[in-house]
């Protein structure tokens, strides 16, 4: 099914730069993007109303789901006929083979003083080579947040959220005796993100960054890395049988309901229990994973900018200044569950789970903490390598740790 | 290509009897090249939807192609690359035990829901409507479904549990040993509707006074089937083969909604492994030369079997 839509894409695709051929009174410019259902719909309107009072239309191409939506822009650039803008969540590299295809935000950037709002780790992902703009992150989603159901919390005779490993794994027993699942495990998708979140809290931004991000070989298999593989395989014995036939939004919704206690996610599970009608702090809990407290791992859903072939960069510059505009990104990301990438945004009408964010957000900043995710930094390939790794530990309770940890150094230098 | 020639042969069978008025020339002309402006669309279409991507497939993964198409020349590099990869083996591991059981067994069960359905009975249209159901079921839903009816916890396995078998055990989705046989069920089940239509219209076109003569000959039922009807059947199986052949060799949806390819990479199949590379790894070229391997496997096993038709036409004209 994946594949006769990505002819759907394909096909409107060539119809849409079809049809884009008759003389447009106002100008307009592409945006292509996976914000296509729920909130992210919502949230891409308050854009879309922001811009056009601009004096700029916003022409949309919102395609169902990540994997498709890159798929189109590949195929766009291969075909030399790139949108103005498009989002992008990771390793930028792949869209930015043939760089003259770019687009340069730098004069809005310094017009607009980008540098002093957007924190370091942020810059160097949006910036091309660590120099130009050519992307404008539009808002930052922590992937080291522990979701805890307030229900099952309660069922355990706890009244707050976990701090450390040994709160969440003797949690976790009480939970098992009472006949709720102590982690929502999932598919290979769900135990790739926990493995990330719990590497990142145990082994500490430094040591995480050396090891996943800069492939070190000392950090891959160093004793931080093996604490960290450890935890993961105490977390893993919890796992109950049909553990991998979930998705995550099933491990949420058994979260909704009571019979799961915790999940490791980034912040669409928030989402999932806010349309449940649940209110952060009371029916579920967001907090950061157990030792991740003021350090964050991020990842930063980005415009990227192209040279379209009908070139407007009056009109893409507009773009850019309303996407960074700190007022728009406010209303955005309060519809759309997120955090803003700016530093300076007002975070007084957002909820507990967003304004405790955002302050570690600004804090981990500030102290350098601030980690992106693998998957921004590296290719595709790289990272799903790594996965095969984590998925086959998952499964192999025998497999020791430093076992595991020298085929991840294998898998990660080898793709 | 039958088809065409069927066309031509018409075409100029017809020629005498127009061509024998004269001053009408050049309509016979324009009559002489309609067969070819007929499938001249087609033949276009054919070109360069088949023969096009194809070749574009196997160009791509002489490349070094990652995330995007990279035209310089590697050679077999990639084809190297691939056979060293354990994936790959496990993809094609996989399809050898999937794919006996996901063609035999529904031409065999939807040979025998034929034969059933064969008997006139009543609310024939209704049950036939029934068995062929699944097809018409998106993936997405069926996929969806049948995932938590395999799942431990709330299919099959807890249920029979509830009845009152506290030992029963029934976990291929969660195995790595059987999740490939999990999706391999279903498959079956998605297609032994189909085939029994096929079975069903197939059976519909033998001669009542057959099978009658052998019951005068004093041949049992079961007999008459299995000594007089089911070798007539030999064409509807060939195309049932026909068609399940491809759509197995192909499948991909059914491991995206069932295990995605999981636990482990335990449930991979090699068109999701040249979707995977191809798509979600960035490595282009490394799809591209599992696709290729997989559209020469295809056209190794569909060559012969052309050529034996043609043959056959030939002989009967």
């Amino acid at each position: 099914m994946r594949s006769s839509l990505f002819f759907t894409c394909t096909c409107s695709a060539l119809l849409l730069s079809t049809a884009n051929a008759p003389a447009q009174a106002t100008e307009q410019v592409e945006v292509l993007h996976w914000w296509s259902t729920g909130g992210g719909a919502a949230a891409v309107a308050t854009y879309r109303d922001a811009l056009s009072k601009n004096g700029v239309e916003w022409k949309d191409i919102a395609v169902g789901g990540y994997e498709n939506a890159r798929t189109l822009l590949r195929t766009r650039l291969l075909k030399g006929d790139p949108p103005a803008a498009a989002q992008i969540v990771s390793n930028m590299d792949q869209f930015a083979a043939d760089k003259d295809k770019l687009g340069n935000l730098d004069a809005v950037a310094k017009a607009d003083k980008w540098d002093n709002v957007l924190p370091p780790a942020v810059q160097s992902y949006v910036k091309m080579g660590g120099t130009h703009y050519v992307a404008a992150p539009v808002d930052i989603n922590r992937l080291s947040t522990l979701f805890v159901s307030g229900i099952a919390l309660a069922r355990i005779g706890a009244s707050a959220p976990p701090t450390t490993w040994d709160e969440l794994f003797a949690m976790s027993d009480k939970a098992k005796a009472a006949g709720i699942l102590p982690y929502a495990w999932g598919n290979n998708q769900v135990i790739s993100i926990t493995f990330q979140g719990v590497a990142f809290s145990v082994m500490g931004p430094e040591a995480y960054r050396k090891a996943l991000l800069e492939h070190n070989d000392a950090a891959l298999k160093g004793p931080e890395m093996l604490k960290a593989l450890e935890t993961f395989r105490r977390l893993a014995s919890y796992a109950d049988k049909s553990a991998l036939t979930r998705r995550w939004n099933e491990g949420t919704q058994s979260m909704i309901k009571g019979e799961t206690l915790f999940q490791i996610m980034g912040d669409w599970a928030k989402g999932e229990f806010l349309k449940a009608g649940q209110k952060p702090g009371a029916e579920f809990y967001c907090t950061p994973v157990p030792g991740s407290a003021k350090t964050f791992l991020f990842s930063a859903d980005s415009l990227i900018f192209f040279k379209p072939r009908k070139d407007n960069p009056a009109a893409q510059a507009t773009l850019a200044r309303t996407v960074m505009d700190v007022k728009n990104q406010e209303t955005f990301n309060l519809v759309k569950g997120s955090i803003p990438a700016r530093t300076d945004a007002d975070m007084s009408k957002f909820d507990d789970c967003s304004k405790r964010s955002f302050n570690d957000f600004a804090a981990a900043s500030k102290s350098g903490s601030l980690t992106p995710y693998p998957t921004m930094m590296m290719p595709a390939g790289r990272f799903s390598a790594m996965n095969d790794v984590i998925v086959e530990f998952f499964g192999h309770a025998d497999m020791a740790p430093s076992v595991a940890a020298a085929k991840l150094a294998q898998a990660l230098k080898s793709n | 290509m039958s088809t065409a020639a069927d066309i031509d042969n018409g075409a100029s069978g017809r020629r005498p009897s127009t061509g024998a008025t004269a001053g009408r020339r050049r309509r016979t002309g324009w009559e002489d090249w309609l067969p070819q402006l007929v499938l001249a669309p087609a033949f276009v279409v054919a070109a360069f939807f088949f023969y096009g991507l194809a070749t574009w497939i196997v160009a791509v993964s002489l490349t070094p192609s990652k995330g995007v198409v990279e035209w310089e020349w590697i050679g077999v590099t990639q084809y190297l690359r691939l056979f060293a990869d354990a994936g790959w083996w496990t993809a094609v591991g996989n399809m050898a035990r999937f794919l006996p059981i996901a063609i035999l067994v529904p031409l065999a069960l939807g040979c025998v829901l034929a034969v059933l359905l064969d008997q006139k009975i009543r609310g024939e249209g209704a049950l036939r409507l029934l068995y062929l159901y699944p097809l018409a079921l998106s993936w997405i839903v069926a996929g969806t479904v049948w995932r938590w009816i395999l799942a431990p916890d709330i299919g099959i396995e807890s249920m029979l549990r509830k009845l009152g078998f506290p030992n029963a055990h029934f976990d291929w989705i969660v195995n790595p040993e059987w999740s490939i046989y999990a999706i391999a069920l279903v498959a079956v089940w998605h297609s032994t509707g189909f085939v029994m239509a096929m079975f069903v219209a197939g059976l519909r076109g033998i001669d009542d006074s057959i099978i009658k003569a052998a019951r005068i000959d004093g041949a049992s039922m079961p007999r008459v089937y299995w000594s007089v009807v089911l070798p007539a059947l030999r064409p509807t199986v060939f195309s049932a083969l026909l068609i399940l052949l491809p759509a197995m060799i192909k499948t991909y949806d059914l491991v995206v909604v069932l295990t995605q390819g999981g636990p482990g990479q335990s449930s991979t199949l090699p068109a999701f492994y040249m979707f995977d590379r191809f798509f979600m790894r960035e490595q282009m070229g490394q799809g591209a030369a599992a696709g290729s391997i997989i559209l020469m496997t295809c056209i190794a096993i569909a060559v012969p079997y052309i050529v034996l038709e043609l043959r056959r036409d030939r002989h009967a004209s």
